[in-house]
């Protein structure tokens, strides 16, 4: 832990548009955000509880079917119940509840803002899809605006 | 969900999905009474074929975020058989280390996340924040120890980077390490508070019994994890090249998930399977909790594993601490960062076999002599437990189908998960469905 946010990744880079949170976060450690630690968590959702502890700020991005076009972007803060339930991430491991219990606990007031990419393809294969491999640009910049703006 | 089975039985790794209890009763009779695991096929065996020997373990890692690290050891020592490479005994107690963290952080997720709330009669953990926030925060602190452990060794707490064939890429620092014992030796008042809580809540786990063959591996000098022969409680020791002979995979009407038996119709794998196995081998400590518990091998209460995984929780912080004086009293051998092992592949077969949190697994591989796999398989512990689950509900429903509806669901989901089943959030995941009649 080198800085007081955090973006963090969910997603298997092995389920083809799964991997786009692991991919965007792979391009910004190359461009180094200052003061942001970018992580990659994969499937291990329960991780986000230590991360909403340890950090000021997290943005969370992940495939989200938000019934969006393939690579189209939304951004929501996971507590906000008129936007959340909807928006749902691709993992079985409920990450909102795993940060309701991280908030409870920690009393915290950490800001979580949820950056979802609607996915095209989510089978078995390592590449993500046309559109999906499109927003790639597009996602970097609404991380950094978003983890920004916290 | 796209359902397919692969007839061919080979190339097929499941460990994630979907299960469901089916229990159909009349009038008291049983008519059905199934556990239906209804999982798509992964293809991670095929996603293996023709990748190099230097990235089938990154593969693997993705099979599964609570146990990647496993999937990873596994692999290279697969990887590692096949291509006659050698790991230094330095290099293998990292791993040993990195095995523990995992497993810790697996078993107290488990016991915490998933097992807990079905003690206090909770549907999640949720409501825990505000009714166990010590006892909740006391989970979340062991199981941050464990991904410490991980991450100090391998990079990375998930999907380790420095793991590699014939060693690791990267040391740990002796300061890191030295950091990480402090932590482990402080941290006995939080294995005894999760035991505390245990025990407080032992009585709610069933009084249910079947004996069954319990599988795992062994070794001669320590509590079998990354190494060793396999053992079954039935027949004694199994060399691991017979590990096919072992793991007899099925396919039943009901699962799209293949069923595997070796000497009975089912057997055990998991905490409880080395716990009765290997039980005289335990550290100390552990043994002082299966003690408080009662837990005497062979123990017959597939609900106990809970216990059995506390018990380990115990093993693995002391193993750790002994395992880290003994590299730091060594000093590490030093190299050089983004160390690479020089391998120079021949074509080969390897098989790969280690206790993982869920029970012993299986990674085998055949590489030609450009170091690409050839042919993969990989046989995981929960596909190992799904027919003892199934016999378990056989026995345990006709003793309980009079009993009220929800207390029935409620027993079996709790026998489910008490196999810690790696179906992700398996709370979400487990439906009970009477097909109709009355429980």
């Amino acid at each position: 832990m080198t800085a007081d946010r955090a973006i963090v990744a969910l997603g298997n880079p092995y389920r083809r548009d799964d991997g786009i949170g692991p991919a965007l976060v792979d391009r910004l450690r190359e461009e180094g955000l200052p003061s942001v630690d970018c992580l990659d968590l994969g499937d291990a959702g329960f991780d986000l509880v230590h991360v909403v502890a340890d950090y000021d700020a997290v943005v969370i991005v992940d495939a989200v079917d938000f019934g969006g076009d393939p690579g189209e972007i939304v951004v929501f803060d996971p507590a906000d119940p008129a936007t959340a339930p909807d928006r749902r991430g691709t993992h079985g491991t409920d990450p909102f509840e795993l940060l309701d219990v991280a908030t409870r606990l920690s009393d915290s007031t950490t800001p979580i803002r949820v950056v979802g990419v609607q996915p095209a393809e989510t089978g078995y294969g390592d590449e993500l899809s046309p559109p999906v491999a499109e927003s790639l640009s597009a996602g970097c910049r609404t991380l950094s605006e978003t983890v920004r703006s916290l | 969900m796209s359902h397919t089975i692969d007839v061919e039985g080979d190339l097929v790794t499941r460990v994630e999905g979907h299960g469901s209890i089916v229990v159909n009763a009349e009038d008291g009779e049983l008519d059905t009474c199934e556990w239906q695991v209804v999982e798509s096929p992964r293809y991670f065996e095929s996603m293996l074929v023709g990748r190099s020997f230097e990235e089938s373990h990154h593969v693997t890692s993705r099979i599964c975020a609570i146990c990647s690290v496993s999937h990873t050891i596994a692999s290279l020592q697969a990887t590692e058989a096949a291509l006659g490479v050698s790991v230094s005994e330095q290099d293998r107690r990292l791993r040993k280390l990195a095995l523990y963290g995992e497993t810790l952080q697996s078993h107290v997720l488990h016991l915490g996340y998933l097992a807990l709330p079905d003690l206090v009669g909770e549907k999640s953990v949720l409501p825990l924040a505000d009714t166990h926030e010590d006892e909740l925060e006391t989970v979340i602190d062991l199981h941050r120890l464990g991904n410490e452990l991980t991450e100090v060794v391998t990079g990375r707490s998930v999907h380790a980077q420095r793991l590699v064939p014939g060693g690791i890429s990267q040391l740990p620092e002796e300061s890191e390490l030295q950091a990480l014992l402090d932590r482990l030796v402080n941290s006995w008042d939080a294995v005894a508070e999760l035991a505390d809580l245990l025990a407080v809540l032992a009585d709610e786990l069933p009084a249910f019994e079947r004996e069954t063959e319990y599988i795992s591996l062994t070794h001669p000098e320590e509590y079998a994890f990354a190494e060793g022969t396999i053992y079954s409680s039935d027949v004694g020791e199994i060399p691991v090249s017979d590990y096919r002979d072992v793991a007899n995979e099925y396919v039943v009407e009901h699962s799209t998930a293949k069923f595997v038996r070796h000497e009975r119709e089912s057997y055990m794998v998991g905490a409880l399977a080395r716990f009765n196995n290997n039980a005289d081998q335990l550290a100390p400590r552990a043994t002082e909790i299966a003690d408080r518990f009662g837990l005497d091998a062979p123990v017959h209460n597939p609900y106990l594993n809970n216990v059995a995984q506390l018990v380990e929780v115990a093993h693995l912080l002391g193993e750790s601490v002994r395992l880290i004086e003994a590299l730091l009293d060594d000093g590490l051998t030093p190299q050089s960062n983004y160390h690479v092992p020089e391998i120079d592949p021949t074509a080969g077969q390897g098989i790969g076999a280690i206790e993982v949190p869920r029970g012993v697994l299986f990674h085998e591989y055949a590489y030609d002599d450009t170091g690409e796999v050839t042919e993969a398989n990989c046989v995981i512990p929960t596909n190992q437990n799904h027919g003892n689950i199934q016999r378990d509900m056989e026995t345990l429903v006709p003793t309980i189908v009079d009993h009220p509806e929800d207390e029935i669901k409620h027993s079996l989901e709790m026998l489910v998960r008490a196999y810690d089943p790696c179906i992700s959030c398996s709370t979400h995941y487990l439906d009970v469905e009477f097909a109709g009649g009355e429980g």
